[in-house]
């Protein structure tokens, strides 16, 4: 009889813990009775050799365990794998080519570790780092994916088979269809830049890798002058943009204009940071002379990385506001072309 | 050997997919009077139905969890046990999945023959 409880102990073990007592007791009266029943049949008391033979019949402990639970027994569904799919690849390219960049500005700016870096160790290193960082990053990507999986997104997207209509298929270039690859990580990255932007300020700005170390200049330390509010309020409503779409499964034309809205907002933040912040070429040498960069291995970053990416910082970010202003003409001319005549429920 | 052993295991998985569709109509049939667990199993092998209790079981708790089901401990002989019958649900569902499987067989009668 030990080996019956064993048994229903490892069948209970793989079931949700609100199962477990009931399926335990129903189990072991199940078994019992086979279990006389076969002994009836034998002539004999039942002895550990017949308890074997019943359950060895009835199953492997963990394969009856998977027959009593019934839904999906996946964290990420069919419907939502290829999107996972899609923004885990996007996720670990963008890593390799940021990583990239910020080694090459390394090596630029400190050419005598370039022997270094063309050795192994150097290069089994970066190498390491880079899937240190795609591990941790598509470990997030796939609890975002869980979580969008658990409240229903996928399904949310999708219709009945009642409500599908064939002539609801999207075109075949259908620009206004929700790409969730692309959505999820717009919100990954988004949500990231909100939780550095407010958390950990002196991450927000330039970042150096040396080849060992990584190096931040805050944008404070910068001379930028940041409307907090205005970007925390402007990231809140691209990520509720962003999820909402998501669930929609489509841009809709309301979707449409707060996004070009949100660009003309992202265009007004741009404009207070560039008439607010004194970043000029001569704060920027005085940031470096004037001691006010903090550390010794900032003040060496910014003596190395300044002439190649500060002392521009005022023309690439009036670039990024013209930039976004061209493309939120481009918006508004397609939103009056093709949404001509459509209802705007949300402006 | 090895192709035998395929051939037969692909076999088995065909026939469980043709028995697993059958399995849940004729246990909301036979289920129009309270069974447990084993009496059922007994009761289904006397017709001519041998079902592994693996699978058995575990298909009486979902069908329970869908609605189909209802159940009741009960102790009979100093041992407690659960009881199963059709719920009202279940037994619309019956009839609709006997009309399809009358026509499936007449379809597939007239198929094999």
């Amino acid at each position: 009889m030990e080996l019956i409880e064993r048994y229903v102990h490892e069948v209970a073990r793989h079931l949700p813990r609100r199962m477990r007592d009931d399926v335990r007791a129903e189990l072991r009266s199940l078994l019992t009775d086979a279990l006389e029943e076969r002994a009836a049949a034998a002539g004999r008391a039942s002895d550990d050799a017949l308890v074997e033979q019943v359950l060895r019949e009835f199953g492997k402990p963990d394969e009856v365990a998977l027959r009593y639970r019934s839904g999906p027994q996946w964290l990420i569904g069919p419907e939502l794998f290829p999107a996972f799919l899609f923004t885990a690849r996007v996720v670990a390219l963008v890593i390799a080519i940021v990583m990239g960049i910020f080694l090459g500005l390394g090596l630029l700016t400190d050419s005598s570790r370039l022997p270094d870096f063309l050795r192994w160790k150097g290069l089994l290193s970066v190498l390491w780092q880079y899937a240190r960082l795609v591990f941790v990053n598509v470990a997030i990507v796939t609890l975002v994916f869980a979580v969008l999986e658990r409240t229903g997104a996928a399904s949310r997207t999708g219709k009945t088979r009642e409500e599908w209509n064939p002539r609801d298929l999207p075109k075949v270039e259908d620009p206004d269809r929700a790409k969730v690859g692309e959505l999820v990580f717009s919100v990954y990255v988004t949500a990231i830049l909100f939780v550095v932007f407010n958390f950990y300020p002196e991450w927000f700005g330039l970042v150096f890798f040396t080849g060992d170390k990584v190096v931040a200049i805050s944008y404070l330390d910068l001379g930028l002058k940041i409307p907090a509010a205005l970007l925390n309020a402007w990231w809140v409503f691209a990520l509720a943009l962003n999820v909402a779409v998501l669930r929609i499964g489509r841009w809709t034309p309301e979707a449409r204009w707060v996004e070009f809205a949100l660009g003309l907002f992202g265009a007004l933040i741009l404009f207070l940071v560039l008439t607010e912040s004194a970043v000029t070429p001569e704060t920027m040498e005085s940031l470096v002379s004037g001691g006010s960069a903090g550390s010794e291995a900032m003040r060496t970053a910014l003596e190395r990385g300044l002439p190649w990416i500060a002392r521009p910082l005022r023309t690439i970010l009036t670039a990024i506001l013209v930039v976004t202003l061209v493309t939120s003409g481009i918006r508004l001319y397609r939103l009056l072309t093709r949404y001509r005549g459509a209802p705007i429920a949300l402006l | 050997m090895v192709a035998g052993a395929t051939k037969d295991a692909a076999l088995d998985n065909l026939s469980l997919e043709v028995r697993r569709g059958a399995l849940v109509l004729a246990v909301l049939a036979a289920l129009d009077a309270e069974e447990y667990g084993y009496s059922l199993k007994k009761s289904l092998a006397e017709k001519g139905l041998e079902i592994d209790e693996g699978t058995l079981y575990p298909l009486l708790r979902r069908l329970e969890q869908q609605g189909l089901l209802r159940s009741r401990w009960r102790v009979e002989d100093g041992r407690p046990r659960r009881y199963y019958r059709t719920s009202a649900q279940g037994e619309a569902v019956r009839r609709a999945l006997a009309a399809e499987w009358d026509a499936l067989s007449r379809a597939l009668s007239r198929l094999l023959r």
